[in-house]
C-alpha cells in the first residue's frame, strides 16, 4: 500500500547470543551429562586439586580416538546447530507488517499485519535477562497464543522496535478509520480502489504524508516508560496477597495437616504431604513471580502492564478490547482492603496459564482502584458510575445503590448472599453483584452485551426464581446474576436487550462502516457520550 | 452421529457475504408446499398449565414458532436408538457376571445400573412431547429469541448484529424426517443458540435472513 522505504525491507538478524538464551537449559543438561563425574566428586567433598587433576587425567586417558572424534563432532554439531539457528532467524518490518523467518531444514515464515496486532509484549526470561536480551511477542486478535515471537533482541532495541511498530500500527489504523469513514459518507458502493480511498482519506484528514512513520498520537513518540504508573505492586504486597488469597489458605491447611500427622501418627509421618507442600510452594512462587513488580501505566493506545520478578513481561492492552470488568475481593483481602481487577476480552480463554492476560490489576488498594476505574469504566457524568459508588456497590448488600436483589425466598438456595445477588444499571453500564465470602462485582457496558438469557430449573421454578445470564466474550469475569425473582429477571432481560440494541445503534452511528475495526481510542469518547445523554 | 451429518457454515461478514450471495445454497423448494399452504405444520400448544409456565418465563410474551410436527418423532427415534445402544452397553457386565466370566460387579449392581439407565430413558421419552413444545424461536426487530428445555428452561435473546456465523446442519436421522438444525454463533463461546426441529426450507430461509440482518446490523464485538 504505502511506499516502502528501503531500510524497512532489510532483513535483520536477531542477537547472536539468542541461541544461548534459547537453549541454555539443554546446554546445561548436556554439560551436566558430560561432567557428571566431576560434579559428583565436588558434592562428595573431593574438591582438592589433586583428585580433580586425577579425575581429568583419568577422563582424558580413558577416551580412545573414536570417543574423541565423537565428542568433537558433538560439540561441532551443537555449535553449528546454534549458529545455523541464529543465521536463519531473520526478521523484517515492512510498512504494514512484521515478518519472521526461521529454520534451516524446516523453514517457517510468519507474517503478522500490524493493524491486526493487538499488543506487543516484551518478555525477558531469566537467562535472557542475564545477558540483557528480550523477546518481542506479538498478540493478534482471536488467537490465544502469541502469533509471532521474535527471540531475542537487545533490550533497548526491543523497546525501540516496539515503540516504532506501535506507532506505525496506530498510523495505519488512523488512516483506515479516516478513509473508511470518508468512504461511508461519500459512497461506500465503490469498493474498488482502496488505495485511492485511503489516500484521499489522508488528504482529507490533513495529515502530513510522511510515509509509514506518521504518528497520529504525539504522546506515542515519547517513550511512555517514564510516565507515572496508575498502580504498582511491590514484591511484599504480592507475597502477602498470595498468602491471604486462596493458595495461602490451602498452604496453611496442608501445613497443619502434615504437622498433625507428624505429631499424632508418627509412624506415617508428615512426609506424605511433602508433594502437596512442594506443589503449593510452586504455586505460591509462580503467583508471586508473575505478580511482583507489577506496574500499570496508561498509554495512548491502552494499558501497559509490566510484571515479573525473575522474568519481566510487558503487555499492552488496547482499551477498546475490554468487554467486561470484574472486581473481586477474597475474604482475607478485606483486612488490608485490597481488590483484584480482571477483564474479559476477545481471544482470552479460561486456562490458568492465561491468568495474567485476564488480570488488569492482580492486587491493589482502594486508591489504585480509584485510579484505574475511570479509565475502564465510564464515570457517572458520562452515564457510568464513579469509583466510590462502584466500591460501595461491591461492598454493600440489599437494594441500596439502586440494586435489584434476590427476594427473600431465595435464601433457601443462598442463605448468606441472597441479599448480595443482584444487578443495577446506569445509562451505559450493567453492574452484576454476587458472592458472600468472596465479593465480586462485574461491570458490562451495554454496548458489549452479546446475548442475554433467562434460565430456570425445576427447583428455581417452584420458588419463582430465575437466573439471568449475559454472554460475554472470553475470560472469567462472571456475567450472570443467580436466583432473582422471575419477574425481575424478565424485566431485566427485556430492558437489557433494549439497552444493548440502543447502545449498539449509537456506536454504529459514531463509527460508520468500520464495525469490526477495534477502537483505538478509549471507550469514553466525548462524542459518544453526548449522544447517549 | 455428529460426524455423518452435513453442516454448512455461513459467516456473517460483509465480504464473505457478498461473494457468497449467489444461488449457491438455495434449497430446492418442492412446489409451493411451504407454510403458505393452509395446513399448520408446527406443533400446537400443550396443556394449559405447561403453557402458563412457559409464558411466565418468557420475558417478552411473544408469539413463538414451535418445531415442526415431525420433531417429536425425531426426538423419540433418537432417544430410543441411543437409549437402546447405551443400555445394551451397560448390560455387558450383567452378561459377563451371569455367565460367570467376571466376578466383580456384584449381580445387583450389574442389574441396577442398566435398569436405572433404562428408567431414565423411559422418563426422557415420556417428556419428549413437552421438550418438543418447549422449543421455539421468535424473530424480533433487533434480536432473535430462542428457547428450549422443558425442565431446565432457557430463553435466549441474540441480537442480529452480534451474529458471527449461522450454521445449518442436517444429520442422517434428521434428513430422513426432512428436518434441519440452525446453530448460531456469537463472539462469545458461551452462547448456545440452536434452533432444532425445523424443516430444511425454514432453515434455509432463516440462514439467509439471519445473515442478511446480521449484515445490516453488524456491530462485531
Amino acid at each position: 500500500m504505502d511506499s516502502q522505504t528501503p531500510d524497512t525491507q532489510r532483513w535483520r538478524r536477531v542477537h547472536p547470543l539468542s541461541p544461548l538464551a534459547r537453549f541454555w537449559f539443554a546446554i546445561l543438561i548436556a554439560l551436566f551429562a558430560v561432567g557428571r563425574n566431576f560434579i559428583e566428586d565436588i558434592f562428595e567433598g573431593k574438591t582438592d586439586a589433586e583428585s580433580l587433576r586425577n579425575n581429568v587425567v583419568d577422563f582424558l586417558t580413558s577416551l580412545n580416538i573414536l570417543a574423541w572424534l565423537g565428542l568433537t563432532l558433538l560439540i561441532v554439531v551443537v555449535l553449528g546447530g546454534m549458529f545455523l539457528n541464529w543465521w536463519f532467524t531473520r526478521f523484517t518490518v515492512t510498512a504494514d507488517s512484521v515478518r519472521v523467518r526461521q529454520g534451516w531444514l524446516f523453514r517457517t515464515d510468519k507474517q503478522a499485519r500490524l493493524d491486526r496486532v493487538q499488543s506487543i509484549e516484551i518478555f525477558q526470561p531469566f537467562m535472557a535477562r542475564l545477558v540483557g536480551l528480550a523477546e518481542l511477542r506479538f498478540d493478534v486478535a482471536d488467537s490465544g497464543d502469541a502469533a509471532l515471537h521474535l527471540q531475542y533482541l537487545r533490550k533497548k532495541d526491543a523497546e525501540a522496535l516496539r515503540e516504532q511498530l506501535l506507532g506505525r500500527r496506530n498510523a495505519i489504523r488512523a488512516e483506515e478509520s479516516a478513509s473508511t469513514s470518508l468512504g461511508a459518507e461519500a459512497n461506500s458502493a465503490q469498493s474498488a480502489g482502496a488505495d485511492q480511498d485511503s489516500d484521499s482519506g489522508r488528504h482529507a484528514a490533513g495529515r502530513p504524508q510522511a510515509g509509514p512513520e506518521v504518528k497520529p498520537h504525539p504522546e506515542s513518540e515519547t517513550s511512555d516508560m517514564n510516565e507515572a504508573p496508575l498502580a504498582s505492586v511491590g514484591p511484599g504486597r504480592a507475597i502477602v496477597s498470595t498468602l491471604l488469597g486462596g493458595t495461602g489458605l490451602w498452604f496453611l491447611v496442608v501445613l497443619c495437616g502434615s504437622l498433625a500427622f507428624g505429631l499424632f501418627l508418627p509412624e506415617v509421618g508428615g512426609f506424605v504431604f511433602v508433594p502437596a507442600i512442594l506443589s503449593l510452594v510452586g504455586g505460591v512462587w509462580s503467583s508471586v513471580n508473575t505478580g511482583a513488580n507489577f506496574t500499570l501505566t496508561r498509554t495512548c493506545d491502552g494499558f501497559r502492564m509490566r510484571y515479573g520478578l525473575t522474568s519481566t513481561r510487558t503487555r499492552t492492552l488496547p482499551l477498546g478490547r475490554i468487554q467486561a470488568v470484574g472486581i473481586d475481593q477474597p475474604l482475607l483481602w478485606r483486612i488490608p482492603g485490597w481488590f483484584r481487577v480482571r477483564i474479559n476480552s476477545a481471544g482470552l480463554g479460561t486456562s490458568s496459564s492465561e491468568e495474567q492476560h485476564r488480570t488488569l490489576l492482580p492486587v491493589g488498594t482502594g486508591q489504585d482502584l480509584m485510579n484505574i476505574l475511570p479509565h475502564v469504566v465510564e464515570t457517572s457524568e458520562d452515564g457510568g458510575v464513579d469509583g466510590y459508588r462502584l466500591r460501595s456497590a461491591l461492598e454493600g448488600s440489599g437494594p441500596e445503590n439502586g440494586f435489584v436483589v434476590a427476594p427473600r425466598r431465595s435464601r433457601w438456595l443462598d442463605p448468606f448472599n441472597y441479599r448480595r445477588n443482584g444487578y443495577a444499571t446506569t445509562p451505559d453500564l450493567l453492574l452484576l453483584r454476587g458472592g458472600w465470602l468472596r465479593r465480586r462485582l462485574s461491570v458490562v457496558p451495554h454496548e458489549r452485551t452479546q446475548s442475554v438469557a433467562l434460565e430456570s430449573g425445576p427447583l428455581l421454578r417452584r420458588l419463582g426464581l430465575a437466573t439471568a445470564r449475559l454472554d460475554s466474550v472470553g475470560g472469567e469475569v462472571s456475567t450472570k446474576v443467580e436466583h432473582l425473582a422471575t419477574e425481575d429477571v424478565r424485566e431485566m432481560i427485556r430492558e437489557q436487550a433494549a439497552r444493548a440494541a440502543f447502545a449498539r445503534r449509537i456506536s454504529a452511528d459514531t463509527t460508520p462502516g468500520t464495525p469490526t475495526a477495534p477502537r483505538t481510542d478509549t471507550s469514553l469518547t466525548p462524542s459518544e457520550d453526548s449522544a447517549t445523554s | 452421529m455428529p460426524g455423518t451429518g452435513e453442516t454448512e457454515k455461513h459467516s456473517v461478514s460483509p465480504h464473505e457475504h457478498s461473494t457468497d450471495n449467489g444461488p449457491k445454497e438455495e434449497v430446492d423448494r418442492p412446489g409451493s408446499d411451504t407454510s403458505g399452504s393452509a395446513r399448520r405444520r408446527h406443533l400446537g400448544p400443550g396443556s394449559p398449565r405447561f403453557e402458563r409456565t412457559l409464558r411466565e418465563l418468557d420475558p417478552w410474551s411473544t408469539e413463538w414458532v414451535r418445531p415442526d410436527t415431525r420433531y417429536p418423532k425425531l426426538l423419540l427415534v433418537n432417544e430410543i436408538i441411543w437409549g437402546a445402544v447405551v443400555t445394551a452397553a451397560l448390560c455387558i457386565p450383567l452378561v459377563m457376571v451371569s455367565l460367570g466370566w467376571w466376578n466383580w460387579p456384584w449381580l445387583w449392581l450389574a442389574i441396577a445400573v442398566p435398569a436405572a439407565y433404562a428408567v431414565g430413558v423411559v422418563i426422557s421419552v415420556a417428556l419428549v412431547p413437552r421438550r418438543a413444545r418447549a422449543r421455539g424461536y421468535s424473530e424480533r426487530d433487533d434480536d432473535l429469541l430462542i428457547r428450549h428445555g422443558a425442565m431446565w428452561h432457557k430463553v435466549n435473546a441474540i441480537p442480529y448484529g452480534r451474529l458471527q456465523t449461522v450454521e445449518v446442519s442436517v444429520g442422517p436421522l434428521e434428513r430422513r424426517f426432512g428436518l434441519a438444525k440452525v446453530e448460531l454463533h456469537t463472539a462469545s463461546s458461551s452462547t448456545d443458540a440452536k434452533i432444532e426441529g425445523i424443516t430444511a426450507e425454514e432453515a434455509a430461509r432463516l440462514r439467509h435472513e439471519l445473515t442478511e440482518r446480521g449484515d445490516n446490523r453488524l456491530a462485531g464485538l
